[in-house]
């Protein structure tokens, strides 16, 4: 399926022509990982059985796929900030710590819930909008509104970005974050509108300090009430702005409007989709033709993300296992094809030592990614952090001792015993070393290993205890540069 | 080459190095922190004649804009009491450093150091047009750069390329060689052409832990990961291959740094006390890396947290007191280690914040602002005017910069680290006289 704008009169070819060359295992291993977070072999097998089109289909149209998973529990907070400052300092202490607590569970049930959803490109693109409209529970505090959050990004991942932009800037949390509820007439706070353009829209260079000035006071009297998006309307100015070369007495949702009749919009946009589902850095003559797709599309990502997924660029060897995963993914992942029963909450642990703290972005930029995600502390602490998940055994902070009370000490309190590999692979695999690396490669790197590497897991596998070799080579594959690639 | 005969990695480096001395090595195995034992330590190393060449160069990073008024304070300005009405730091609680500005009372430690003469402040510093956006400002400011978009490297990134004669593989000397961030993320400040710095949270978690917990088979599994994450000659065209040969580029420098990290860190018996801050422990990292003597020059820290638009008045108090105590102690600590003499430290923010607080209880970004430099060899004192904050004298609303951040960036390349500042910093800029 092209989609029709992508069809263009002489063009050699278009970014968005789909696919034609086999389809195979290895394929849809690459579409498994990044529409979701790597697939187990049954599930590659499955995608290799049914084909591109119907992989993808099943992959986008998620909605067609039954899942209620229970919201988790939520504390009831005071419905406004008055009635927070009457509590006594023991209950405002007592509601602190429950929201911290509650952010927590969030956090776990939304991990539990990308481990074990049937729509993984929902699960994959609630991800990518955190990192987009990035918040942090840091700030927020309030673990209703974190959740409410998460959960429009959830509902709105697919949607077209007037309704995204028009709903983070009723979203109580991003309200909060970017302090848009004290962003009153009387003296504007500039901090969201100045985000909503540089990082969420528009990208830096497009506008100038006076369109900033502009947009914030278009936003002024936004807020919220408990839950509720609110306008204060003593708060709000009436007056004309002048923005982006557009006057008149411009709010919220009329900014948002004159943002998305930018180029630089869907330029930002398209790119932005690009690096984070095909690779990084993608050439400019790309850009510009997913920018026009996208905006003649009226920025609806669905069509958009359906036509790239299926295309041949996604397929094509620049993207071919040359992303180096996010924590969130190399994390998922391995537990997934480890089989291991982790804690949530540890698994959260995990993810923020390696650089991904979820709900707690570094800042309102998101996590770069790429390149980023690696220096020498991180690639080591990838590294140990996949031995500990073959135990089972994450830190709290840093690493763990070999042994001893400070090793039960630093041990987070979410720990889980070790995973059995060899119940994938019945009892005698650990025997025969050849078979156990290429069980262990197939299933955990999904891609071939160099000659040069085989031989050398094999050889270690000659040197090493029978009982010891499942966990040990599985944390040396594990603690190999190909691992960090998906 | 036959691998298999070699036994530690540090011999590998050694023979990689042997067998391609007619300067065919892979820079980054000349050129990181760690590459081999001191045998070529700073004694090595000079540039400009009358420099010393073990000097250190710290610098601290207040990410989020710092609120500049507030930390040095112009308690004669009465502009300054009438944009702040709220936030304004009363004039009776000012640490007073002359007749007009005095430091926030949260930084009475600092105010220590300034009596003992190893402070300065350098006022009004920022660069022409400046940009409100964070992660501009901060890109400015870690390459130097206010112009281009493209420069990719950062300003100690480029003075660890050009300033070093050891960096030409056939002398081998190899320092000094490579930046040290402490902090699990590398900034942009520290990255260069051709060497790899380093970036530790803590020397425990810095290392490769095999899994098993028998020694033997520990140390079998090692020398398989060794071999796994080796550096291999590949096609560099091919996209997947020029990724692994990153990812394999940095596990090595890893490797080696730790060795050589762990080895550092081990001889320091801890000299002062450090508050529990995080700022306080990223300085005590650094104490020890230079209480062992590792080969480099430069040291990265970073605090964050200054982007104080609502309710800045606890919070802004509360980091003015991490930075004063943590930089406290650290100083504290060198000048029992005796090496206080060799370190100098520079404190930057990415924009100061606007004059006028907003009625959020906060303040929005801004320009100008001023920044420290520590150091017992450093010439204290406060350098430059305090900007004027009458109307005219303000930029939309932000006091205008009148020091250019490269000119103290050409100070402490020149005067402090002996290296030629033009090349780095790709024009000449008028040096201070605070060192």
């Amino acid at each position: 399926m092209v989609l029709e704008y992508t069809k263009k009169p002489n063009a050699a070819m278009s970014v968005l022509e789909p696919y034609r060359g086999p389809w195979s295992k290895t394929l849809a291993a690459h579409l498994l990982n990044r529409a979701g977070f790597g697939g187990l072999p049954a599930d590659i097998d499955h995608a290799a059985k049914a084909g591109l089109d119907k992989s993808v289909d099943a992959l986008v149209d998620f909605d067609k796929i039954e899942e209620v998973v229970a919201p988790p529990t939520l504390p009831d907070n005071p419905a406004n900030l008055r009635d927070v400052r009457k509590l006594s300092e023991e209950e405002k202490k007592k509601l602190f710590r429950s929201n911290r607590e509650a952010i927590e569970d969030i956090r776990g049930w939304w991990i539990g819930r990308m481990l074990r959803t049937q729509r993984p490109l929902q699960e994959k693109l609630t991800v990518f909008w955190h990192g987009h409209f990035a918040t942090s529970a840091n700030d927020v505090k309030n673990a209703r509104h974190m959740y409410a959050q998460n959960e429009f990004l959830r509902q709105h991942c697919l949607a077209g970005f007037r309704d995204l932009l028009r709903g983070i800037s009723r979203d109580p949390a991003m309200l909060k974050y970017l302090d848009n509820n004290t962003n009153r007439k009387s003296h504007p706070n500039e901090n969201y509108a100045r985000e909503l353009m540089e990082l969420f829209s528009m990208g830096i260079g497009n506008y100038t300090e006076d369109d900033v000035k502009a947009a914030a006071r278009a936003f002024t009297g936004w807020t919220f009430r408990g839950d509720e998006f609110a306008i204060i309307d003593r708060q709000h100015d009436e007056g004309e702005k002048a923005f982006l070369g557009r006057r008149g007495n411009f709010d919220g949702d009329d900014v948002i409007d004159i943002i998305l009749q930018q180029p630089c919009t869907a330029r930002w946009m398209a790119k932005k989709f690009f690096a984070f589902f095909v690779y990084d850095d993608p050439e400019p003559a790309i850009v510009d033709e997913l920018a026009v797709a996208l905006r003649r599309q009226d920025y609806q990502f669905k069509p958009f993300l359906r036509a790239l997924l299926k295309s041949e660029v996604f397929y094509s060897p620049r993207a071919w296992r040359t992303q180096i995963k996010s924590p969130a993914q190399l994390v998922l992942g391995s537990v997934r094809y480890l089989g291991t029963e982790i804690n949530e909450r540890a698994l959260a642990v995990a993810m923020r030592l390696l650089g991904q703290d979820l709900l707690f972005p570094p800042n309102v930029k998101g996590w770069d990614g790429g390149e980023t995600w690696i220096n020498t502390n991180s690639l080591l602490m990838r590294y140990n952090m996949a031995g500990y998940l073959v135990e089972g055994q994450i830190p709290e902070s840093g690493t763990l001792p070999a042994k001893g009370p400070e090793r039960r000490q630093r041990l987070s309190r979410f720990a889980r015993p070790k995973t059995e590999l060899e119940k994938f692979y019945g009892p005698d695999i650990s025997a025969d070393g050849p078979k156990l690396v290429d069980a262990l490669v197939a299933r955990l790197l999904q891609a071939p290993v160099s000659a040069a590497g085989r031989a050398m897991l094999i050889e270690y596998t000659e040197r090493t205890r029978v009982s010891e070799r499942p966990s040990t080579v599985a944390h040396l594959v594990m603690s190999m540069p190909e691992y960090q690639l998906c | 080459m036959n691998y298999d005969n070699i036994q530690t990695r540090r011999e590998f480096v050694r023979n990689l190095l042997f067998l391609t001395a007619g300067g065919t090595a892979p820079f980054f195995l000349t050129r990181t922190v760690l590459a081999l034992d001191r045998t070529v330590s700073a004694a090595g190393t000079k540039s400009i004649p009358g420099i010393p060449d073990d000097r250190i160069l710290i610098v601290v990073q207040m990410g989020g804009g710092n609120d500049g008024l507030n930390m040095v304070v112009p308690f004669a300005m009465d502009e300054y009491y009438r944009a702040r009405t709220n936030l304004g730091v009363p004039a009776d609680s000012v640490l007073k450093l002359n007749d007009t500005i005095g430091l926030h009372p949260k930084l009475d430690k600092l105010k220590g150091l300034y009596d003992a003469g190893n402070m300065a402040v350098v006022q009004g510093v920022g660069y022409p047009n400046p940009d409100r956006s964070h992660f501009r400002s901060m890109e400015i400011w870690q390459t130097g750069d206010p112009q281009s978009r493209t420069t990719e490297y950062g300003w100690l990134g480029s003075y660890l390329d050009n300033a070093c004669p050891g960096c030409d593989p056939k002398m081998r000397r190899m320092n000094p060689v490579a930046g040290v961030n402490v902090g699990g993320w590398m900034p942009v400040a520290l990255k260069s052409k051709k060497g790899l710095s380093v970036a530790l949270e803590s020397p425990d978690s810095f290392r490769w832990i095999p899994i098993s917990d028998q020694a033997n088979d520990a140390q079998k599994a090692e020398t398989t990961f060794e071999r796994l994450n080796r550096i291999v000659t590949r096609d560099l065209g091919d996209p997947r291959v020029a990724r692994l040969d990153f990812l394999s580029r940095v596990a090595m420098n890893a490797q080696l740094s730790s060795d050589r990290v762990h080895e550092v860190t081990k001889k320091y018996h801890g000299g002062a006390t450090y508050p529990g801050s995080g700022l306080a422990r990223q300085l005590q990292m650094v104490a020890k890396m230079i209480a062992g003597g590792l080969d480099t020059r430069i040291y990265y820290v970073s605090m964050g947290g200054f982007d104080t638009h609502a309710n800045q008045k606890g919070a802004h108090e509360r980091l003015l007191t991490e930075l004063g105590e943590g930089v406290a102690a650290f100083y504290d600590d060198l000048k029992k280690q005796g090496n206080d003499g060799r370190v100098l430290m520079m404190t930057f923010s990415e924009f100061g914040r606007r004059v006028s607080e907003n009625a959020s209880g906060g303040t929005d970004h801004g320009s100008g602002a001023p920044l420290f430099v520590f150091g017992s060899r450093i010439k204290p004192g406060v350098y430059g005017n305090h900007p004027g904050l009458a109307a005219g004298d303000l930029d939309r609303g932000d006091v205008k910069f009148h020091t250019d951040f490269r000119s103290v960036y050409a100070t402490l390349l020149e005067n402090w680290l002996g290296a030629k500042s033009q090349p780095i910093l790709g024009a000449d800029f008028k040096k201070l006289a605070f060192v």
